[in-house]
Order: structure tokens, then C-alpha cells, then sequence
């Protein structure tokens, strides 16, 4: 019955969908009648000529000189040009019409008439100036910030001709948009960055936002993960930067346009727009310089500090002091054979990093006549890492085309080649085989190459040393990792415009995405891996190749009309589609006979490991969108999808069903109310724009596994015999996630637009959120994936911008942006899931934010057994069992009170959600000079410093931070450092607040200078030299290298330093010419 | 124009229209790495892939299956390896957080089983499983699924008796799916299954009988293993229902079915010893001595009472296996025991308990030697430390008893032998009034208590024809002679019951008519021979509850912690008075 009811609302649906058409088509087509003839124009004539007359000036807001030749319009009514006095007489269908004042080089300026015949001075910026009339370049055409009725943020590059080839599309947002929390994950080039936006959404979904690049979905989901220890493949790495022109981000309820792939905002990108007619050729080289200062080393023991840490932790082994003196590190007489291997002072974490050149080239053509337009581009770039024998080599090639078949048929194209390789290093927890921990950890009295007993260096590295512990230098010089990946994305966009009004066009492109990755780790100077069935590796070898192919098509009818200059209407009915494939294969072996064999294929046969993935789903996303102004002050927005995709269960409980499919709907509407184009604010001459806004509407996340809902079998071994298991219960009622989302903001500009202020408060819920379910013992499995969870996400978010200097000469900008989000768990199926990583505690729990580190609180350190023992306190280890503490162990809060620190003792120790972020961009320009910077800042996050844990843990022999020789040695010595204990019996470094730090940091992210040169010469338009320097400035407080790494995308694992390479510092040199 | 708008708006429709038609079928996505349910069970080797599939996950039970049996009981201790869950199992003091009283394991393999049985069901309806391959399957694997539940019955007391495939997760909510039943209630459900004359109980047929075709035939050879030992052998477990159930004739049926077998049904000829040794206990696996010497005993990876522990190819071997499943070195799960047991390349968390060493150590061997040397075999002093053997013989070297190589951790479970059979058929002829033949089968054999001089040995010249045989209606008609004037050759004149093989004393015959105090000698002597095997906790679950008498389950738990200095011993003793305490914590 409820199945009969939903199939009558959607026939309803369709035929309220139909009727609008309908409507739609009557007066279009007596009005396309109309527009042929003759009688037509002498009725516009007559409308004019009875119209009310407006005038005004057009002024230069720099010079306040008037501006000839300056076009004003009114939208599909009438049009005028200044004079030489910048004068201007324009009829009006109505005195709520809205001039539209446009000048080459300038911004274009819209002017409400506010009911004035005489409007007050136009005053005209340079077409780079960062105002309300900003267009944002939304997926139906360019709408300017001041008619917006959404939460948009738009970022025009200009050409982004400032940044390398080491800034990627995602990393370059940083600090630019308000809202958008952009995480650097290392310092490793390309590797891009975690896109937060308006905060989170989902707790094993995506939370990334979708990303549509020239109108078609630009796929920046990772399938499967990287061989290369810490790596992260970043499909942003295969689009330049140089080609992008614009960046509109969908904040709200608007990205529902997108259906159940918009629940964590859209990012539209547009790349080489709008060619100009002029064959145009720009070029750019560009070289820069990657250091790491010596300063920036962490500090740790020297060859003295180790050996007395050394003994203290020998001392606490259970080795009597006779076989501690006779190891050969203790043997301090030089006749020792071994003295020369053990009496060294090595800088090992010098080593780990290298500075380097980078070179960089961009070619732009473009040009073109009335029936085809094109511009041609492409890089080249050659970049260090700064990690030794690490670099990058990127190549790019891309076509944007417009061909005008004939007067209504016009086709679009972008087609773009990208390919890059990358040689790596290990990163993150691969600590045998990270060079950057290795060289962390290495003891200082070592050295890199053999050594004989006269003390004669031999050309041979070191292989493992006393400890256990592999040789940096050999994971730096020996070992390879290599990445090398490339990606096709094109599109044609075929557009027919079958009257004034109405168009139709569809969209048809193809992603073809490729990531191949080599590993080999030597077997001499690397410390052996275990695998799981036992056997001992020593060189590790692999390979996996990852290929994703996707074919979408977008296809839509556009009517768009204005009735009489006071409504103005636009809808759209279309739908999308996408197919998307992805495959992987890795083989890993080990054990190859020679560490000059290197390949997979020499490794031992029977060590091989194969493994892979292919997936699929298909998605349909139907949708209808209609935006309505009333006087051009009232804007409304209306929007609906109708989602299918295979992903979803086909019993979706609540859902729309039509043919056995369960649809997501989720419609959306918006409204805004342009306050200062209403009469009475005429007198309000400060007030160039006040504008209210609100939008409400329901989202969706279709990132929920490609067959989750399925009930599928997989293979089960008996010996070597293959059988079938099954692998999960169907779940037909797994759905896509739903997000609620609700802005109010503001957008205000005065002063004639030199003061220009956003502000947003959203309210973002999430329900039908993707979790584990935990189930009966009786199901057999462990946990289930349902839609069980809820998630709430709120905020607010303000953007200023300024021009403080406003002269001829001289010219300051200066914006800055500001968010804060705050998050909350609001339901789980089971309350206080615990996740670990690094040795950290991740609890996830309603009414707290997600990712919330869960610890034990620490209270000083016992000064000596005495105090200890009369605090009485055990610490539970491992095996359950209960040590009691004794002086110099950490006094943990025992929160329970019962003389017991064991997991009931964990409490929240921090939240690595920060209080606020955002960015301050400032430019200022003297005559041919001009000076930009960049600074963009964190507070109030908490981060987990697992490196410094490792450099602190005083348990093994891993070489030790300074902080270490504060370390208690003897009964009644107060410090906040624990004693030295082999194996840490006490837990004294088990995960507490003790690793957690403040994450807070402001950063001079890039500052230029820039000269254009003044050229005489006709065949250059302009030449541009300019000095860039990136990351010069942090101020934190934060101990390790770098307050800013990612772990990757897991939300959980936000904030966890698990020893990345921390961000490059740069400075660039840099010309462009334009001919 | 006006005409093209139409134009496109009516091609919109019925592309609309279409949609829905076409739609359905485009977003039915199947896994192309997985196998979708809409693919599976299509045919007989999709079923036999099932089975293969269930077996594979069956095997990751054989660590919870021996350490629970054992470790719970009174057979297996703790070493100071252990940690706090494996402690919690030596005093019975699990938590709901001890993974080793996870119910989840088990339920995995049982609902795989409903689930395959289910679509057996169905592909039998479809035509898409011959009769008999259906029944073939469906009664082996629904066969294990008793074997399974009976583990959940007596490790947990009352548990969710699941045999609905649950589709889907919102059959996880149907309470009716999971009606909870007590062991007593539970035993009679499983023997009603067993007991269904439409179970196949044979092992499955290695051609199809129609056909002769061998290619579905689930007996077949995997990396070097015979299939047909890997599958639970039905009878037994008929066998062991019924005497769960108290049906003793009914379990006493089955036993003597299976113990028969090779004399019987089997293509043996009568030149070939296995036609008379199958399934019985007779002298091959015994307890010798070379020249009579105590440092002369027969120890050898071929011969003696190591043999088969330490050997699966060996002929003989047939006929003391009956259900064992190997673990691979190349292919998981890994050997669990080596981890278990084994201080070299292992972790030694699990030794013999003193309680046992004692108890073989109580006993006095037929040539005086005052203690039972199966003890010897089963434990041995590695490194200074006991070490149980019986699952490590593959993997340590047969004569120093260093691993043959650390990483190749080869090993077998054996689920079930001959002894089990012979000493299970005891109990229940004992408990269905036939003492005599239970005193038989666990001391020196049918043949040498059924003359006029038993238990003394006959002259020579004794004539057996009237005699060595019981003279009872099926299953109580042994017949064992063997030799005299005729030279006979009968079914049961190899057998020599347990303890004799054991090379132990004989028992006073006096017991015979001391129902209980049998009893008890069998499972004492069940103890001895088939310790560390996992079906100890059974044996005393059992007794206990038919005997109403909880004491005989708690003193000996009780007993092993006291030996041992367990401060918790008289807790434990207290508390498993309660038979509701005897089972683990069930996380529903």
C-alpha cells in the first residue's frame, strides 16, 4: 500500500515536473514567434521610450578620473555607453532595475536603481579586485556573488602563475576560502591535501567534497592503498594548477544539486575559460630552492648524552654489569676491534634531508576566430623532495576548445593528458624502513659506512647495527620507492539552443586513471621483517598497478526567460550518470637473492603475496532546478534530485521505490533578500550591498562500499582447495547517508565596495550514518554495516576583504577569513568505539567530536620509591597482570580511585578539532611592484606526537630527544621525565597526555614580490619577473617538525604525526612573458 | 523550432520511460572479485565448493575446540606464559570480554552450514542437486553443525539454536529465528536430527552411483591429502548423540555399526589384518617393549602408541583415524598447537596438568612398571619443561625434538579415533545394563571374557566355536574367536580393549558389577588415552549431568587447581557445584 502511495507521489512528481514544462513552453514559444518580427522591436521601442530615464558617472576608483566608453546594460531591455565625462543615460523598464556596468581590464559592477534616476558615482575596480561582484561559476552558468542566494565561495587564480609545481589544486586553497579547513599531508611534492569543508560529515564515508572539474565529476576517491609506506596517491596531482581559472565552492544545501554525492560540499573548478579572439601566447619558467634549515632539526642526544642513557637503560635490563661491560659498545679502550664502530658522533638526522633545484616550464596558447576558439597548454616540472634521492617529474598537456557549429549548436571541450613519477621514500609507521625515523632513532656512537679495527672506512654501508636497527643512509640511497601515475580526463559538451529560451545539452567525458608503484627494500643495512606465517624477510619487493575508469554523461534541458524585467525564471531538468571501474593488483615478495635484483619477480616464489580488487556502481542522479528573482531583490532557489545507484540496498526503508529501485530524493530551496536594492536604503550611501540569506535542504553520501548491500560469498581455503564462504548478510535497506543542512549568512559590501563582509552560520546534521552495528553473538560476525549513526556539524564562517590603501600608485588589499566548526557525534549503535593507531586511543563516542584522543591524564613523576609506595598505585600491563609503581614512573590519574591505572582509567585527553582556522591574504602594489602574501593559521587543535613518543620512550634503544637527560635517576629528584626502563614494565610511556601537544600555528604561507617590467616593445605584452618564497614563517609551539600532517583521509587519524616529511620551504625565482 | 521542442520534450518522456525499465537491471551490480548469491549454487560443484568452504572455517575452531575441552577440565594447565584469558579458563572465571568465550566463531561456520543447507534445499527443488548428492551434503554438513552445537551446548548451557540461513540483516532481529535452548533440550534436538532415517551416514561415495562419474565426488586428494578422513564421520557422532541423549542402544548401534565396518562392508580380504582391526582397539598401536626393558619402549614416528600421532600415511593408520583435518604450511590457518604447546618456536602457554601426570602415574602396567607409559608419548620434558606432544610430533623431529624447521608449522587436528569409539561404546553398553561387554571393551577384549576360564587365558586346545562370543541380539552380538582346531578368523578376535593395549593391569573383575566404579575406570582410562584431544569437558559434562551429581565434575576441576597450588581451587570447587556455573558467559 505505502509502495502504491509513493509510486502515485512520484507520477505527481512527474507531472508537476511535466506541467512546469508545459508551462514553460507557451509563452516561450509565442515569444520565439515574436522575437523574429518586426512588431516586436517597435514594441520594445515604445516600452523604452515611455521608460524612465537614469544617468550617472562612471569613475575610476583608484584615480577618481571619469571612464568613457564604459557599457551599461539592463539585462534584455536596454543598453548605453559614457562619454568622454563618464556620463551615461539609460532607460529603465522600472526603478528596481539593476545596471550592469562593465569595462575591460574592470570588474563588473552591478547597480540597483534603489529608485533614483540619478545614481550616485559608479566607481570601477581593476578586474583583479577581490569584490562582491565576484563571479562564482556555478555548474549552469557564471551568477555574481552579490545575486547569490547560497553559501558560495568563489577563488579566481588569475593565471596562479605565483606557485610551483609542488603546490597541487587542493593545497592551493589553503587559507582562501572561509570554511574550507585545507590540511597539508606532508611535505612530500604532490601529495596534496585533506580538504575539510564546514567540518565532518560522515564517520567512514568520504568527507572529502566532490569535485566537478569543467562540469564533469572529477574522481579524487582513493581505490585501495599505497605500497609506498605513508604514501598517499593525490589525483589532484594530475591537474595543473596553471590551467585552472576559477574555484567555486557549495557550501550549503546547494551541493544537494548533486544529490547523494554532494553531502560534504561541492568544489566546481573551471580551467582556461573564455579564450580571447587574439592569439595570445604566455610562457612561464621558473626555478626554485627547497631547504630545510639546520635549526629546524629536532634535538636530539649527541654521542655523550646516548652513552649515559645507554648505561641507565643497560642497568634495567637483566643483564648483570659484568655482561654489560663486555658489550662491545661499552668497551671504551681503543684496542677494542670494535672501537671504531662505536665511537662515533654521527649527525644522523642531518642526513635525512637534502635541499634542491626545482625547474619549471608553462606554455600557454590561445586564440582563435568567431567559429572556434582553443587554448593549448602544458608543463613541464623537474622538483626535489627534501628527502635525498627523492624527486618529482610532471608533464601536462590540455585542450579547451569552443566550436560554434552554427548559430544555435555549439560544442565545448576539454581534454587534458597529465603524467607524472615520483621517486619516495618510506614515511610514517614503517619504522625499519622510514629513513627519516631511522635517522631519528639511530644511535648516535654509529657510523654509516664499515669500519675496521685501525679505524679504516670501508666503501661498504653498514648493515644492521648492535640494536637491531637499519642504516639511514642505505634506506636512503638503496632502497626505491617509486610512483609514477597518470590520468586522462576529457569531456565534450554538445549544447543546442532550441529557442531564446530553452536549450538542451549534455555533457559526455571519460576518466582514465593509472597508478603503478615499485618498491624494493635491500636485505644488507635493513632490519628484518617477520611475516605472518613466520618466515624472516629481509628484502621486500613489490609492485601494484591501480586503474580507475569512469564514463559520466550529464544531459539537461535550461529554460531560462525574464518576464517583463520582474521575474526572472530559470530551470533546469536533467540527469547524470556515471560508471564507474576500478581495479587493482599488487604482488609483494620478498627475499630476492641480491639486492641488485629488484624486481618482484626474483623474489622466493613461495613468499609471494597477490592480492587485488576490482569494483564497480553505477549512479543516476535526476534532477530539477529552478531559480526565481522577483524586482532582482528577491532570490529564490529550488532544487530535488532523484538519486539510483547500485550501491544502494533495494528495500531502502522510507525511501522512494519505482520499479524495484529505491531512490534517494532530496530536494533543497534557498532564499535571499537583497535589502540594500529595496527604495528605502537609497539613502544609505555607505551600504553598497546588504544582502539576507537562507538555505535549507537534504544531501546525500553514496560512499558506502560498492556491494555492501549485497550478499555475496568469498573464497575460503582448505589446504590448497578453494571453497565458498559467504561473506556478509545482505542489509537491502543500506542506504546512502542524509545530511541536513542549514545556512543563514549575510553578504555585505561598503563603502563602494571597499569593505566587503561574508558571514554564515550553518547547522549541518548527518543521519543514516554508515556504522558498525555490533550484533548478536549469534550472527557470527563481529559487526554488520548499517546506517545506524548521526552526526552533527555546526559553525560559523567570515570572510573580510579590504582595500585599506586606494591610490593610484599605491594600492593594499588585505581579507582575511575565519571558521570554526564545532562536532558531534549524536547517535551510535553502541556508544565508545575505541579505534587505535600508533599507539594512540581514538575514542569515538556521542556528544563528543569525532577523533577525540582517549588517554591517560598524567600528574608528574614519582620523586622516589617512597612516595610511590605510599601512593600504592599498580598499572595493569598487557598480560593483565599488575606492576606496581615505584619512584621515577609516571603518576597517572587515577580516575576510578581504586589503585589501578588500566583502561578505565582513560579519559578525553584532546581534541584534535580546532577551535578556528582560516587565512589573511594581503596585497599591496606600488606602481610596476607589487607585493602579495599569504599567511594562514590553526588554533585550539590537539595533535598526538607519536615521533617524540618513540624519542621519549626511554625503553629501548632508540637514540633520545634532550628532553630525556632530565630524565629521574635516583630517589627525591623532581622532574617530569620518567626513569630509563628497559621495556617500560611501568607503561610509563603508554599513550597520555604526555604526547599530546598544541597544534596551534600561524604560517607565512607564500609572500611574493613581483615587478612587471615597462616593455616598448610590440611583440611583448607584458613581462613579469617575481621572487616567491613559501612556508619561511611558522610560529607554533608544537615540538615536532611540522604542526601540519595528515595521516590520510580517516577522519579517526586526524592530528597523528606518525613522522611524515614536514613541509618544504622554498623560495622561487621566476619570469613570465606574454606575447 | 516549435516542432523540435516537441521533438525533444517526447523523446525526454519515453527516455524517462525507459529508464525505469532498463534501470533496474543497469544498477543490479554484481561483485566481480566476490561471488553474488544470485551466482552461487548453481550445481554440484557449487555445492561441493560450500562444503570445501565450511571445512576451511571449520578448522580455525581447532584452537577454541581443544583449549576449551581441555583447559576447562582438569587434563591442561596454564604455564606462567599464559595471560589473565587463558587463566580465566583453568578457574572458571571467564569474562564476557575473554575472546576464547566468543560464541561468534562457532555461530560463523553454523550459519555458513544454514546457509548451504538452505540452498540445498532449494537447488534439490530446481533439479539442481541430484538426491543423492543432496543428501550426501546435506547430512554431512548438517552433521557437523550438531557436532557444532553440541560444543556450544556444553561449553555454554543454554544457547541460540540458529538453523535459519538469515538472509539478511533484518532477520537478525527476528527473535523466533533464535530460539534458546538448554543442553538437555539441545541433545535431544541434535539426536533427532541424527536419528532421522533420511540421514545419509556413510562417508560420501567417491563416484556418483549412476554415473560412475568421479568428477563431483568430494573425495578426492587436496595437496597430498586424501579427502576422506577430513569430513566428520557420521556414525560416530550418531553414536555420541544418542549417548548424550541416553539412548544407549541407539548409541551402541551406531558403535558397533562403525566398528564393524571393515569386517562387514568393507572390500577387505580376509588376508588383509585391516578387516579385522578396523575401528577396533587391537595390539598395533600399543604400548610395547622391545626386550622387556623399560628403557626399550616402543617410541618410534612408525610404530607403537606414537604412530598415530606422529603418522597419516602409515597403512594401519586407517584404522585407528577417524575424522582429522590438516593444517598447511602454505595456506591458512596456521597450526594453532605449535604456539600452544610448544616451547621451541612456539609459546608455551599450555602444559599437562599434575592431575593427569598423576593419574598415569596411579596406574601399574602389566609387567609391573608402576605407571601407564601412554604417559610418556603424550608429554614429554623439553628443555626442562613438560610439553604436551600429541599435536607437535609433526612438527619437532622424532628424535631430538627440535623443530624441523621453525617456520613450517605442519601439524594435524585429530578429531576422532578408534579409542574414543571404543571406550564411548563401553559407557554406553555399560549404561544400557550390558557391563559385562563395557568391562570387555575397556580392559582386555570381547574374545578374552566371554570363555569359561576368562579372565584367564584358555589352554591351547580350547575349541572357541560355542564360546568368545556373546551370544546378544544386534548391537550386543560380538563374535571374537579367533584360532583353535578351526582356526577361526571373526570380526571381534583382534580386539583387546583399551587398557591392555595400554600394556596395563588388568582390572579386577569384581567391578563389573559395580556400575559406577566402571564407569569411572572408563572415564579415568578415557583420560589417560585420549587427554589433550578435546573430549575431556564432554566426558565430564556428561557424566555429571546423568549421574546428577555435580561434585564429580567440580572435584576433579577442583582437584587439578588444588595440585597445582591454586589459591582459587576451593572457589572453583564451591562454584561448579552449580552446574548453572559450569558454562561460560554467552554474549547474546
Amino acid at each position: 500500500m505505502q509502495k502504491f502511495t509513493k509510486t502515485i507521489g512520484l507520477f505527481l512528481l512527474l507531472c508537476l515536473l511535466g506541467s512546469i514544462k508545459v508551462m514553460a513552453q507557451k509563452p516561450d514559444s509565442t515569444s520565439a514567434h515574436m522575437a523574429d518580427s518586426l512588431a516586436r522591436y517597435r514594441q520594445d521601442s515604445l516600452i523604452k521610450a515611455k521608460s524612465p530615464k537614469v544617468t550617472g558617472t562612471v569613475k575610476d576608483a583608484a584615480t577618481g578620473k571619469a571612464i568613457s566608453g564604459v557599457s551599461i546594460s539592463i539585462e534584455g531591455f536596454s543598453a548605453a555607453l559614457t562619454d568622454d565625462q563618464g556620463h551615461f543615460q539609460i532607460a529603465a523598464p522600472s526603478l528596481d532595475a539593476v545596471l550592469m556596468v562593465s569595462y575591460q581590464g574592470s570588474q563588473r559592477k552591478f547597480v540597483a536603481l534603489r529608485g533614483l534616476t540619478k545614481v550616485p558615482d559608479i566607481l570601477l575596480f581593476e578586474d583583479t579586485y577581490t569584490s562582491i561582484y565576484d563571479e562564482a561559476k556555478l555548474p549552469f552558468g557564471a551568477v555574481p556573488a552579490s545575486r547569490l542566494g547560497n553559501a558560495v565561495s568563489s577563488v579566481n587564480t588569475y593565471g596562479a602563475w605565483e606557485p610551483s609545481k609542488l603546490e597541487t589544486a587542493d593545497s592551493y586553497l589553503q587559507g582562501k576560502v572561509a570554511g574550507l579547513n585545507v590540511i597539508r599531508r606532508s611535505g612530500t611534492p604532490n601529495i596534496g591535501a585533506n580538504l575539510i569543508l564546514r567540518g565532518f560529515n560522515s564517520l567512514y564515508a568520504t568527507n572529502a567534497p566532490l569535485i566537478v572539474l569543467d562540469g564533469m565529476i572529477f574522481d579524487t576517491q582513493h581505490y585501495g592503498n599505497s605500497i609506498i609506506g605513508g604514501h598517499v596517491s593525490n589525483p589532484f596531482g594530475n591537474l595543473d594548477l596553471h590551467d585552472i581559472d576559477n574555484f567555486t565552492v557549495l557550501k550549503d544545501a546547494q551541493a544537494g544539486m548533486y544529490g547523494t554525492k554532494g553531502s560534504n560540499g561541492v568544489i566546481l573548478i573551471t580551467t582556461n575559460s573564455n579564450p580571447d579572439l587574439a592569439t595570445r601566447i604566455d610562457l612561464g619558467l621558473y626555478s626554485s630552492y627547497n631547504y630545510f634549515p639546520q635549526s629546524s632539526l629536532l634535538p636530539i642526544m649527541k654521542a655523550g648524552d646516548f652513552r649515559t642513557y645507554l648505561s641507565d637503560l643497560l642497568g634495567t635490563t637483566a643483564l648483570t654489569s659484568t655482561q654489560i661491560a663486555s658489550l662491545p659498545f661499552m668497551n671504551d679502550a681503543p684496542s677494542n676491534p670494535d672501537y671504531f664502530t662505536y665511537h662515533n658522533d654521527t649527525n644522523w638526522q642531518r642526513q635525512a634531508f637534502a635541499n634542491g633545484y626545482n625547474k619549471n616550464i608553462d606554455l600557454r596558447v590561445s586564440g582563435g576566430d568567431n567559429i572556434a576558439r582553443y587554448v593549448l597548454s602544458m608543463g613541464y616540472g623537474g622538483n626535489k623532495g627534501i628527502t635525498p634521492n627523492t624527486d618529482l617529474t610532471k608533464y601536462n598537456t590540455r585542450f579547451n576548445g569552443n566550436l560554434n557549429v552554427s548559430k544555435n549548436f555549439t560544442i565545448n571541450t576539454t581534454l587534458s593528458f597529465a603524467y607524472s613519477s615520483q621517486n619516495l621514500r618510506d614515511q610514517g609507521l614503517s619504522r625499519k624502513t622510514n629513513p627519516m625515523f631511522a635517522s631519528l632513532i639511530k644511535a648516535p656512537i654509529l657510523r654509516q659506512q664499515d669500519v675496521n679495527s685501525q679505524g679504516v672506512e670501508s666503501p661498504n654501508q653498514a648493515d644492521v647495527d648492535i640494536f637491531g636497527y637499519s642504516n639511514p643512509s642505505v634506506l636512503l640511497s638503496k632502497s626505491q620507492q617509486y610512483s609514477q601515475s597518470y590520468r586522462f580526463f576529457g569531456n565534450f559538451n554538445f549544447k543546442y539552443q532550441i529557442n531564446r529560451y530553452l536549450a538542451a545539452q549534455s555533457l559526455i567525458g571519460v576518466t582514465a586513471d593509472k597508478v603503478r608503484e615499485n618498491i624494493f627494500v635491500p636485505r644488507t643495512g635493513v632490519t628484518d621483517d617477520t611475516l605472518a606465517n613466520g618466515s624472516v624477510v629481509d628484502s621486500r619487493l613489490g609492485s601494484q598497478v591501480q586503474r580507475l575508469f569512469n564514463l559520466y554523461n550529464d544531459t539537461y534541458l535550461s529554460y531560462n526567460r525574464s518576464f517583463n524585467n520582474i521575474h526572472q525564471l530559470s530551470a533546469y531538468l536533467g540527469s547524470r550518470y556515471t560508471q564507474s571501474d576500478t581495479y587493482s593488483n599488487v604482488g609483494l615478495g620478498y627475499n630476492s637473492a641480491i639486492d641488485q635484483l629488484v624486481s618482484v619477480t626474483y623474489s622466493v616464489p613461495t613468499l609471494r603475496v597477490a592480492g587485488g580488487d576490482l569494483g564497480s556502481y553505477r549512479w543516476f542522479n535526476h534532477y530539477f532546478n529552478a531559480n526565481y528573482s522577483l524586482y532582482n531583490k528577491y532570490i529564490f532557489g529550488f532544487n530535488v534530485t532523484a538519486d539510483a545507484s547500485s550501491r544502494f540496498g533495494n528495500d531502502v526503508p522510507g525511501a522512494l521505490h519505482v520499479g524495484g529501485i529505491s531512490y534517494a530524493v532530496l530536494p533543497s530551496g534557498s532564499a535571499a533578500w537583497i535589502i540594500s536594492s529595496e527604495r528605502f536604503m537609497s539613502g544609505l550611501k555607505f551600504i553598497e550591498l546588504l544582502k539576507l540569506r537562507a538555505s535549507y535542504g537534504l544531501t546525500g553520501n553514496d560512499d558506502i562500499g560498492n556491494y555492501t548491500a549485497r550478499q555475496y560469498y568469498v573464497s575460503q581455503a582448505l589446504l590448497g582447495q578453494q571453497g565458498l564462504v559467504r561473506a556478509n548478510f545482505g542489509n537491502p535497506a543500506l542506504q546512502w547517508e542524509q545530511g541536513k543542512k542549514l545556512d543563514l549568512g549575510i553578504d555585505a559590501s561598503f563603502m563602494q565596495d571597499r569593505l566587503t563582509i561574508q558571514a554564515d552560520y550553518y547547522n549541518n546534521q548527518t543521519t543514516k550514518m554508515l556504522t558498525q552495528t555490533p550484533t548478536a553473538s549469534s550472527s557470527g560476525i563481529v559487526y554488520a554495516i548499517t546506517n545506524g549513526g548521526g552526526m552533527k556539524t555546526n559553525g560559523v564562517e567570515l570572510n573580510v576583504n579590504g582595500r585599506i590603501l586606494n591610490k593610484p600608485n599605491l594600492k593594499w588589499d588585505l581579507g582575511f577569513n575565519i571558521a570554526s566548526y564545532h562536532n558531534k557525534i549524536t547517535s551510535l549503535p553502541v556508544n565508545n568505539l575505541i579505534s587505535s593507531y600508533a599507539g594512540a586511543n581514538i575514542l569515538t563516542s556521542i556528544g563528543h567530536p569525532l577523533g577525540v584522543f582517549y588517554g591517560y591524564k598524567t600528574n608528574g613523576v614519582y620523586a622516589s620509591n617512597a612516595e610511590a609506595a605510599a601512593a600504592g598505585v599498580s598499572v595493569r600491563n598487557a598480560s593483565g597482570n599488575l606492576v606496581a609503581q615505584r619512584g621515577g614512573d609516571m603518576r597517572f590519574v587515577d580516575v576510578n580511585n581504586d589503585k589501578v591505572i588500566d583502561s578505565k582509567d582513560m579519559q578525553i585527553i584532546g581534541n584534535p578539532n580546532p577551535d578556528f582556522s582560516g587565512g589573511i591574504s594581503t596585497t599591496l602594489s606600488y606602481k610596476k611592484f607589487t607585493f602579495s602574501a599569504l599567511i594562514s593559521y590553526v588554533k585550539g587543535n590537539k595533535v598526538y606526537n607519536y615521533t617524540r613518543r618513540m624519542l621519549e620512550s626511554e625503553s629501548n634503544f632508540y637514540n633520545q630527544s634532550l628532553a630525556v637527560n632530565n630524565r629521574w635517576r635516583g630517589d627525591g629528584q623532581v622532574t617530569s621525565t620518567p626513569r630509563a626502563s628497559y621495556g617500560d614494565p611501568s607503561g610509563n610511556a603508554a599513550f597520555s597526555d604526555r604526547w599530546i601537544e598544541d597544534g596551534s600555528y600561524i604560517r607565512l604561507r607564500s609572500a611574493t614580490a613581483s615587478y612587471d617590467i615597462p616593455l616598448k616593445n610590440k611583440y611583448f605584452k607584458y613581462v613579469k619577473v617575481y621572487v616567491t618564497g613559501y612556508n619561511l614563517l611558522t610560529f607554533t609551539k608544537y615540538l615536532g617538525y611540522d604542526p601540519e600532517f595528515a595521516v590520510n583521509e580517516n577522519v579517526l587519524l586526524q592530528g597523528i604525526d606518525n613522522t611524515l616529511e614536514p613541509q618544504v620551504r622554498n623560495v622561487q625565482l621566476g619570469i613570465r612573458v606574454g606575447i | 523550432m516549435k516542432r523540435n521542442t516537441k521533438l525533444i520534450i517526447g523523446a525526454l518522456v519515453i527516455g524517462c520511460l525507459l529508464f525505469n525499465v532498463s534501470c533496474k537491471k543497469m544498477l543490479d551490480m554484481k561483485p566481480k572479485d566476490q561471488v553474488d548469491v544470485t551466482n552461487a549454487y548453481q550445481n554440484v560443484y557449487d555445492a561441493n565448493a560450500a562444503v570445501i568452504g565450511i571445512y576451511g572455517q571449520f578448522m580455525g575452531l581447532a584452537d577454541r575446540y581443544i583449549v576449551l575441552n581441555e583447559l576447562r577440565a582438569d587434563l591442561m594447565s596454564p604455564t606462567a606464559n599464559a595471560d589473565t584469558y587463558l587463566k580465566q579458563l583453568n578457574e572458571h572465571s571467564e569474562t564476557t570480554d575473554n575472546p576464547w568465550a566468543d560464541p561468534k566463531p562457532w555461530y560463523q561456520v553454523i550459519l555458513n552450514i544454514n546457509d548451504a543447507m538452505a540452498h540445498f534445499d532449494q537447488m534439490l527443488k530446481e533439479g539442481k542437486l541430484k538426491q543423492t548428492e543432496y543428501q550426501q551434503r546435506y547430512s554431512d554438513i548438517g552433521t557437523l553443525r550438531c557436532f557444532l552445537y553440541l560444543q556450544l551446548g556444553t561449553q555454554y548451557g543454554t544457547i541460540p539454536y540458529v538453523t535459519d540461513p538469515l538472509a539478511n540483516l533484518s532477520d537478525l532481529n527476528d527473535v523466533n529465528k533464535f530460539p534458546r535452548l538448554a543442553l538437555p533440550d539441545l541433545v535431544k534436538k541434535l539426536a533427532a536430527f541424527m536419528n532421522d532415517p533420511a540421514r545419509y551416514l556413510e562417508i560420501y561415495t567417491g563416484a556418483d552411483p549412476i554415473t560412475g562419474s568421479t568428477n563431483a565426488s568430494l573425495i578426492t586428494n587436496i595437496d597430498g591429502n586424501a579427502t576422506n578422513l577430513f569430513f566428520i564421520n557420521k556414525y560416530a557422532f550418531k553414536g555420541d548423540i544418542n549417548l548424550w541423549a541416553g539412548n544407549f542402544t541407539e548409541a551402541s548401534k551406531a558403535y558397533k555399526y562403525l566398528m564393524e565396518y571393515g569386517f562387514e562392508r568393507s572390500t577387505f580380504t580376509d588376508a588383509d589384518v585391516k578387516k579385522y582391526e578396523q575401528f577396533k582397539v587391537v595390539s598395533t598401536f600399543g604400548i610395547a617393549y622391545t626386550n622387556g626393558s623399560e628403557d626399550q619402549l616402543v617410541d618410534s614416528p612408525s610404530s607403537g602408541y606414537r604412530w598415530m600421532f606422529s603418522n597419516v600415511t602409515g597403512s594401519d593408520i586407517p584404522t585407528e583415524h577417524l575424522w582429522r583435518l590438516p593444517f598447511s604450511t602454505t595456506f591458512g590457518p596456521t597450526d594453532p598447537f605449535i604456539n600452544l604447546f610448544s616451547n621451541q618456536g612456539g609459546n608455551y602457554l599450555l602444559t599437562a596438568s599434575k592431575s593427569i601426570i598423576n593419574n598415569w602415574n596411579s596406574q601399574v602396567q602389566a609387567n609391573g612398571f608402576p605407571y601407564d607409559a601412554r604417559g610418556k608419548i603424550a608429554v614429554r620434558t623439553l628443555n626442562g619443561q613438560p610439553v604436551i606432544m600429541k599435536q607437535l610430533y609433526f612438527y619437532l623431529n622424532s628424535t631430538t625434538f627440535t623443530p624441523i624447521n621453525p617456520l613450517q608449522k605442519l601439524g594435524y587436528w585429530l578429531l576422532y579415533r578408534t579409542s574414543a569409539l571404543q571406550q564411548h561404546f563401553a559407557e554406553a553398553a555399560l549404561n544400557d545394563g550390558q557391563n559385562r561387554i563395557a568391562y570387555s571393551l575397556l580392559n582386555v577384549g570381547i574374545k578374552n571374557m566371554y570363555t569359561p576360564y576368562a579372565p584367564n587365558t584358555p589352554p591351547s586346545s580350547f575349541d572357541p566355536t560355542n564360546s568368545e562370543q556373546t551370544n546378544l541380539a544386534f548391537p550386543y552380538n560380538f563374535d571374537g574367536r579367533g584360532g583353535g582346531p578351526q582356526n577361526y578368523h571373526k570380526s571381534w578376535y583382534k580386539e583387546i580393549g583399551t587398557r591392555t593395549r595400554a600394556n596395563l593391569k588388568m582390572l579386577d573383575t569384581t567391578i563389573i558389577n559395580r556400575k559406577i566404579d566402571l564407569e569411572n575406570e572408563i572415564i579415568d582410562d578415557s583420560a589417560r588415552e585420549l587427554c589433550f584431544e578435546g573430549y575431556r569437558w564432554g566426558d565430564l559434562v556428561r557424566i555429571a549431568l546423568r549421574r546428577n551429581d555435580p561434585a564429580f565434575l567440580a572435584n576433579k576441576v577442583a582437584d587439578k587447581l588444588a595440585l597445582e597450588n591454586n589459591p582459587n581451587a576451593e572457589v572453583v570447587r564451591k562454584k561448579l557445584m552449580d552446574p548453572k556455573n559450569w558454562y561460560m558467559p554467552f554474549k547474546f
